[in-house]
Formats: structure tokens, sequence, C-alpha cells
């Protein structure tokens, strides 16, 4: 909607970062799980005598996991830089030791390449210093920080009350509604999938099918093979991310392929029921076999999972760019991950519960078809949302602050 | 402006030399008929006054598309992943980012199995309604302390509220492997959850990271540099009134109080 949104061209691939992570935990993190869990027992002639592992058979992969946060944990300490403009100047005890011991290293290696404090120096292109040798050691003590570009700093804060413009209640409405939808789907649909097929020489007692829209009985898959497939699709997704997300964002701009990408969840969610109507190669109460059964059930699952991996990382960039000033912009991502995971509380439980009830009047769809309507309401609702510029409130001192920090970026050297 | 009459007659000797070259370009007309390589301006012929008053107009139109043009042009390079600025800072983020879905989704491969090894007598309906309920308290958790982490991480600094919710998660995980009754495991999960309601501090710092002069007063909310996008726009347009999609591209600006 206007030229600041658009302007942040970094935005559709930096946000793609963590739904991505998302998507390779999910797909590892189960291998780590079932190779780890109850190691005495899986291995005994490796972990046979060891009492604590006896003891606490599913210690192994919790610890593991534990690891990989600890890794996580240093990572933040040693590598991380406060992005908070307030609190970006402070002293960082974290950040000091590593770049300490990057000076020692870099002295230790005689490469002067490697020091920090000299590509600081080389940036900036007005300062007049003497001249560098990369062989005279920087002071250990305090070494340099490169520069960075310096943000505003906005010495009033937006009181709560305020937060919420009408855009962030729009915005937040269509992304709990969205994440609700797509989390009870994916709840659902492995009940769906796993449903015994509809056998009409044994119907539940005064029960007649009436399509198009009565009928019941699930696929009847084995969850297995279910996994693989989402697993496939679970890397198409990620596919689709790196390559083709980012150039349809560009051309497209963020608000409007979210909207357009906002229309293949109804679909999806009307399209699934049908599966269960789809003949199968095997009399029913068998599986669903055959190629036709494969090709519906891919198809559906494509166009959720487009929407599912289109869709996400506008909502976050949405909600990111609906703040309505910059010193709320943690709040609000607060708000949009605590209305994400209400929907995902309530959404499946509610859908479980209405599966159930539409199995039990023969119904299989009923769910999928008001999953359809409440995802129908989003894509109405996408209308009212529009991109912030994440800046939508001013208040007194902002043009100072402002001000100020393009002075000091000039002094810094930057454009 | 009365007071400024010593002005006139460089002004007079202007429109002079206007009248001069309308009555050439009348006489190019004359000679070239099909002059259409001219401006629009010289091909009609309109009083001078309100000639020049078009003229400034287009001479505004043009630099104001000189203006468009600009950041345009900056757009069309196309940015690779390669682009990203500060790298390092990403990664590190992602790895943060990684850690937990991992935990999440390794949980779920066993969590059946665990419960079960609490309590071999319960049937497998209570465990799995366990399961459901320990899910359920994890997310509970992170629903009731993501909006507080958020206002502290606005409050206190981003990189101590990860610091907080890491550690708080790292010992939760260990918590869990060695618990073993229902309701540890169970306080142990919620532990995790209300620490982990920093994926939106996360996605904070990421913008933060990537952020780039954003913060250049501009009118807000004009259609000024989208002209790149207007064609793409105008057929979607077309193509929504056509699904009969209402309200679409409707805007407003305020809460209407």
């Amino acid at each position: 909607m206007n030229g600041h949104a658009n302007e942040n061209r970094y935005q559709s691939r930096a946000f793609l970062l963590l739904p991505m992570t998302g998507n390779i935990g999910t797909i590892i993190g189960p291998i780590i799980g079932g190779l780890l869990a109850d190691p005495a027992a899986n291995y005994p002639s490796l972990f046979g005598g060891i009492a604590w592992l006896e003891k606490y058979p599913y210690a192994a992969p919790n610890l593991v996991s534990a690891f990989f946060l600890f890794l996580a944990l240093l990572a933040v300490i040693f590598g991380l830089d406060e992005t908070h403009e307030l609190f970006a100047h402070k002293e960082d005890w974290g950040r000091t030791l590593s770049r300490k011991i990057h000076v020692k290293y870099g002295q230790f290696r005689r490469k002067g390449t490697v020091y920090d404090g000299y590509t600081a120096i080389d940036s900036r292109p007005t300062t007049p210093t003497t001249p560098m040798s990369p062989f005279i050691p920087i002071s250990p003590v305090s070494p340099a920080k490169p520069p960075k570009r310096v943000a505003p700093r906005y010495k009033q804060r937006l009181p709560f009350r305020r937060i919420f413009t009408y855009n962030v209640i729009c915005t937040l409405i269509s992304h709990g509604l969205l994440t609700g939808s797509i989390g009870t789907f994916n709840s659902i649909w492995y009940s769906f999938l796993s449903t015994p097929v509809y056998n009409p020489s044994s119907p539940p007692s005064n029960y007649t099918p009436h399509p198009p829209f009565t009928f019941t009985g699930g696929i009847g898959l084995p969850p297995r093979s279910v996994g693989l497939v989402m697993a496939i699709l679970g890397t198409i997704g990620i596919l689709l991310q790196l390559f083709l997300y980012p150039t349809i964002n560009q051309r497209l701009g963020t608000i409007l392929s979210w909207r357009i990408f906002l229309y293949c969840f109804p679909l999806a969610y009307f399209l699934s029921p049908f599966l269960s109507l789809i003949p199968s190669s095997t009399p029913p109460p068998s599986p669903k076999s055959g190629w036709k059964i494969w090709l519906g059930l891919c198809g559906v699952l494509f166009v959720q999972r487009i929407g599912q991996t289109f869709a996400g990382p506008a909502t976050t960039i949405l909600i990111n760019n609906c703040s309505p000033h910059p010193s709320v912009l943690g709040t609000i991502h607060g708000i949009g991950q605590s209305a994400s995971s209400a929907a995902r509380t309530i959404g499946p439980a509610f859908g479980g519960w209405l599966y159930g009830e539409g199995l039990n009047i023969g119904m299989v769809g009923l769910m999928f078809w008001v999953l359809a309507g409440m995802s129908g309401v989003t894509c109405l609702a996408s209308n009212w949302v529009r991109e912030g510029d994440g800046h939508e409130i001013r208040l007194d001192g902002d043009d100072e602050a402002e001000e100020e920090a393009d002075r000091r970026n000039r002094e810094l050297g930057f454009r | 402006m009365p007071n400024r009459e010593g002005n006139l007659p460089p002004q007079r000797v202007e429109e002079y030399e206007a009248i001069e070259s309308d009555e050439e370009i009348i006489n190019e007309e004359a000679i070239n008929p099909h002059g259409t390589d001219y401006s629009p301006i010289r091909t009609h012929h309109e009083p001078l006054a309100d000639r020049e008053r078009r003229r400034s107009f287009i001479d505004e139109e043009r630099e104001e598309g000189l203006e468009v043009e600009i950041p345009v042009q900056e757009k069309e390079k196309p940015v690779t992943w390669r682009d990203l600025p500060h790298k390092w800072q990403l990664a590190i983020l992602t790895l943060a980012r990684l850690a937990e879905p991992l935990v999440q989704s390794s949980l779920r491969s066993y969590i059946f199995y665990q419960l079960k090894s609490f309590d071999e007598s319960l049937p497998d309906s209570t465990i799995a309604s366990q399961a459901g309920i320990i899910q359920g308290a994890f997310s509970a958790a992170q629903l009731c302390t993501a909006l507080l982490w958020g206002r502290v991480s606005d409050g206190a600094g981003r990189k101590s509220v990860l610091f907080i919710g890491l550690s708080g998660t790292c010992i939760a995980c260990v918590g869990f492997g060695f618990s073993k009754k229902f309701w540890v495991a169970m306080i142990f999960r919620m532990m995790a959850g209300a620490f982990s309601g920093n994926i939106g501090v996360m996605r904070t710092m990421i913008s933060e990271i990537v952020r780039e002069k954003k913060y250049v007063q501009d009118p807000p909310f004009s259609f000024k540099k989208q002209t790149s996008l207007v064609v793409i726009r105008a057929f979607m347009i077309k193509a929504f009134k056509f699904l009969h999609v209402p309200f679409m591209f409707r805007q407003r600006d305020e809460w209407p109080c």
C-alpha cells in the first residue's frame, strides 16, 4: 500500500527463515526422537548396563534436544547483537568477550584481515586515520565495534491501549482465523485418513448416504504411508519457499500475494472430504488404494500446502508491518504469537469434537466445510487488512529522533 | 503586484518570445502536417495563459515522474538470498528457532510411550488424552506468556529475553526427560511453553536486522511509488471483480470511533 513496505526488499526472504526452520525441525525431529528413545532397550549391546538410562529411558532424546538448545544459547550469548535501538549500544559482556577472543585469535594467527576492528575503520570513508597496517595489533582490552547503521531512538513508548488500531485488529483477526483453520485441518486430516472406509454392506443403523453432501467414511490409510506423503510435500514446500515465494512476493507485493493464496484454503478444505467418494480399486473394508485416490490426495494436499507455504510468511510480514509504532514491535509480535497459540489450542479441540459429531450423523465432511467457511471468511476479512508501514502513529519527538539518526548515519558514512 | 512594475519589461519580452514561437509552430505545422513527434502542447492552439499553465503543470508531472522512476529502477535489481544483510546474525537466530520445533516434533514421536512408561496400567485411551493434555498445556502456557515476552522485549531489550527463554526451555527439556510422573512432566512442558513464547521476539529481531532505511518521512499510504505494480494490480482488480469479491482494496485509515 505504500512505499515503505515495498522498500524493504529483504523482508520476504528473511521472514521465510523461521517457517523454514520449522519445516526442517519437523522433518529431522522425529528421526532424533525415534532413534534415541529408550536406548537401553533398543540397543542393549551399546547401552545395556547403564543404570540411569534404564531408569529414565526417555532422558536421552531430551538431553540431545537440550544440547541443541544449549548450543543455540551459546550462539545467542556470544554471537547475537542486540537489535533494540535503546539497548544496542550498552555493554554486552558476551559480545565483548567473543570479540576479544576473536582479536586474540587473529593476533595468534597474524592475519590482519580477520580483525574486526580494521574492517570497522575501513568502512568509514571519511575518517582520516593513521596509515593502517594489518600488523599493528589493536588494543585487545577494548576491541572496537564495527559501526552499524543507527536506527532512530524513539524516546516515547506507545501506550498499550493505543496499540490496537483498526488495522492491527483486522490483521490479528485474520491471522488468528488463518492459523486456527490450518491447525484444525492438520489435526483432523490425520483422523480423516485413518477413519475406516464406508462399508455399504454393513452401514450404521438407519442411515442412507445422499451424495453430494451426506456421505461418510474416511480413507483408512495406515499413518506410515501418509507420513511419507507429508514429508515429500514438506520438502516441496521448502523448495517453493526458497525459490518461488520471494519472486512472487516481489512481483505482486505482500498483501496481494497473500490475498490470492488465501483462496487455496477454502478450495482445499471444501474438496478434501470428497476424497472418500473416489472409487477404490479394492472393496470397501480394506483401505482405499489405486492411482485415483493418490492423485486426489496429493492434489488436495498440494493446494493446501501451497496456501500454507505462501500465506504463512506473508502473515508474519503483515503483522510486522501493522505495528503502529517501532517501540511496540516486540509487543505486536507477542500478541500475534498469543493469538496463534490461542487459535491452535481451541481449533483442534473444537475440530476434533465436530468431526466426531459429523461422523455420528453420517456427514464426514461437516467439519471440513465449516473450515472451508472459516477460511472463506478469512479471505473476505483479508480485504480489510492493509499493509502498514510499521509507524502508523507518530508520537512527539519521533521526527527529532529520525533526524538525529539520519545525521549520525551521515557521519558514519552511510547513505 | 504594483510595487514590482520594474520587472514588467522582461516578462513582456518573454511573452513576446512565446508568441513568436507560437507562430513558428503554426508555420511548422503548415510545413509538416504530420507533426506528431512534438509534445502535445505544440499541436494544440490554446490561449497563451492557459498554455503556460499547462506547460508548468506538465513540467511538474514530469518531475514527479522522475521521482517515481528512481525507486522503481532501484527495486528492479533482484534481491537474492546472498544479498541478505548480517548473515551471521540471521544464522544464529535461525539456529535458535530450529532448536524449538526440533524438541517439539521429536517429543511427539515418543510421548505416547513415555506416558505409558509412567504408569503401565493405564489404558491407551487415557494415555492418548494425557498426550493431548500435555500438548494443550504447552500451547496454553505459550498463549499466556507470549504477549508478556513481547512487552518485556520492548522494555528491556531483545537479547535478554531470548537468553532467558532459551535457558528456560533448556532446563524444562532436561526436566521433562527425567520426570517419572504425569503431573511432573506436564509442569515441565508448561514451563517449556511459557519460556518458548519468544518466537515473536525472534521475529522482531529478524525484522530489525533486515531493516532498511524505512523511517524516512513520507506521506503514508500514497500510491506514488507503485507504478511498476499498476499494470498487474489493474489486471488483478478486474479478475477479482469478475469473481465478485466485495470490498477489495478498500482502505480505512483509522478505527471509526
